[in-house]
């Protein structure tokens, strides 16, 4: 090989290796950028952004986000017809029971508890928006008129159809591993916010500690 | 002064953390292989198109049609990643296969994205950084022959930009979580430690009704410190100094999240990654202090 080829060479490896060095700083610009200025990157790199997303939420919190309050499911079972007698069962803390039995060697009860909170709590959080919206709107009403017109939009929405119809299937899934009899039985679904006691230190922020209703639908049959 | 020509050199030189991206190569495998047999049981309601618990694919536009098709043969996707794992363990097809092990676990990871926690996106990353380096140097079943010296230098460039991409990313993970802290009204209280141990959802001995109540001085302890560690730590680890006090500090941190929080996968997952830290030469001798406990430990029962 002559001295022109290897010097063409080395200029090639080079400029390889500068090509790895700005591939490297791109990649973190990219990464920061999406992070700290999510907007204006999303609108420069539309794809990019949003398959790199997608994959990896580097958006990291680690229990970032406090809340008051445990998000809760309830079921209220009756007699189809006779609405005078009723049974509420806290669907969200029989999950809860079923995947910390034998934790963590019951991979099906964790997967499914991640998935019914997740779908709470996005549904509720629909619903809340749904009712801060309305509240805005229509001022001055009680609250249990913004959770019944707001539950109503919810139910309407063909955007939260998914979830709806899939807490619905876990409600019939439940019934049955509990073995509660459903023949001639409709449910309603209840999903609510189940404030924490503030700790009793003094000078620690007090907060309500109620339950406070955030969506329930319609009856619906077994 | 600082030269680009400098760092690029000093770059190709060697693979400086030969080792420890070999091990976190058969690391990872290994864990990524448990968590897919533990999860055996949860496959049709997690993939399956037949489950009463439907989700959509996570992807966005073109392929999202191929993430259908996928869901309805999603058995052969899941032994597939069995196999790659297993290749990957022993090194068999070096980064051929380890970039179709990142390119096989994306595709789980779409196919039902509410699924994923902390430790399966860090895992995943993982897989993404590890694809393209040279983990090949220890633990494989056939010994690498090595690449011309040229396109060794740029190999060891490209694997060391990896190794200190996982690194940046951890420190980036722990400095977004103090941020996100900082600016939550309950870590700035000093109370969010209290809320979370009453939420049945995060801590393993809530509910029940019953409140948990740690002392004031504990709970400030363990929030406050929450916070400056966090905040401290992506800078503070770079300093040989203050390195091993603060990843053992995190480990901690972790500890407590792994006994008592039911995240499992997320603490094993970064704690294997602090190894990166450590050059070769230092983690060579915490081997040989390792392996000199054992040693004593051993003689001592056969003097019994």
């Amino acid at each position: 090989m002559s001295t022109k080829d290897l010097s063409k060479k080395d200029t090639l490896y080079k400029a390889l290796s500068f090509l790895l060095l700005a591939g490297f700083l791109s990649y973190w610009i990219f990464v920061i950028s999406l992070v700290f200025f999510s907007k204006p990157t999303r609108d420069v790199f539309p794809r990019q952004s949003l398959f790199y997303s997608s994959l990896f939420n580097q958006n990291w919190r680690l229990f970032s986000y406090t809340k008051k309050y445990s998000v809760q499911l309830n079921l209220v079972l009756r007699t189809i017809n006779n609405s005078s007698t009723t049974d509420t069962i806290n669907l969200a803390g029989y999950q809860m029971a079923e995947r910390k039995k034998y934790i963590p060697f019951n991979s099906y009860e964790e997967a499914l508890e991640r998935l019914v909170h997740t779908t709470i709590t996005n549904t509720g959080k629909n619903a809340e928006n749904k009712a801060a919206r309305l509240k805005k709107e229509v001022a001055g009403k009680d609250d249990l008129f913004y959770v019944e017109q707001s539950s109503a939009a919810i139910e309407k929405d063909n955007r939260n159809k998914d979830n709806l119809t899939n807490l619905e299937n876990y409600a019939r899934h439940a019934m049955h591993e509990m073995g509660i009899d459903t023949k001639g039985k409709e449910f309603q679904l209840i999903i609510f916010h189940h404030y924490i006691l503030p700790s009793t230190a003094p000078g620690s922020p007090v907060f309500n500690t109620n339950d406070q209703t955030i969506f329930f639908s319609s009856y619906k049959p077994f | 002064m600082f030269s680009i020509s400098q760092l690029s050199q000093r770059l190709q030189q060697n693979n400086e953390k030969a080792f420890y991206l070999a091990f976190l190569r058969v690391a990872i495998s290994v864990w990524l292989l448990k968590e897919l047999l533990f999860r055996w049981p949860a496959f049709e309601l997690l993939y399956s198109n037949n489950s009463f618990f439907s989700v959509k694919p996570g992807v966005p536009y073109i392929f999202y049609g191929y993430m259908q098709s996928i869901k309805e043969h999603y058995m052969l996707l899941i032994w597939l990643c069995m196999l790659l794992l297993v290749l990957n363990i022993f090194g068999i097809g070096r980064n051929l296969v380890s970039v179709l092990v990142f390119f096989s676990f994306a595709i789980l990871k779409l196919i039902n994205a509410r699924f994923s926690n902390g430790g399966d996106i860090m895992a995943l990353l993982l897989t993404f950084y590890l694809a393209g380096a040279n983990t090949f140097s220890h633990f494989t079943l056939f010994k690498r022959k090595p690449l011309s010296w040229q396109n060794e230098r740029l190999y060891n460039m490209l694997s060391n930009l990896l190794a200190y991409s996982i690194m940046i990313n951890l420190c980036f993970v722990y400095f977004m979580s103090a941020l996100g802290k900082i600016n939550d009204p309950l870590w700035r209280s000093g109370m969010a430690i209290h809320y979370f141990i009453n939420n049945e959802h995060y801590f393993l001995f809530a509910g029940n009704n019953k409140t948990i109540e740690l002392p004031k001085v504990v709970l400030y302890a363990l929030n406050y410190g929450t916070i400056i560690l966090e905040l401290a730590a992506p800078f503070l680890v770079w300093f040989r100094r203050f390195r091993s006090w603060v990843l053992f500090l995190l480990l901690l941190m972790h500890s407590f999240i792994f006994s008592f929080f039911m995240l499992y996968g997320m603490s094993v997952i970064f704690v294997l990654q602090y190894g990166l830290f450590y050059s070769e030469a230092e983690l060579k001798v915490m081997l040989q202090k390792v392996k000199g406990i054992f040693k004593r430990g051993k003689k001592s029962k056969d003097a019994l």
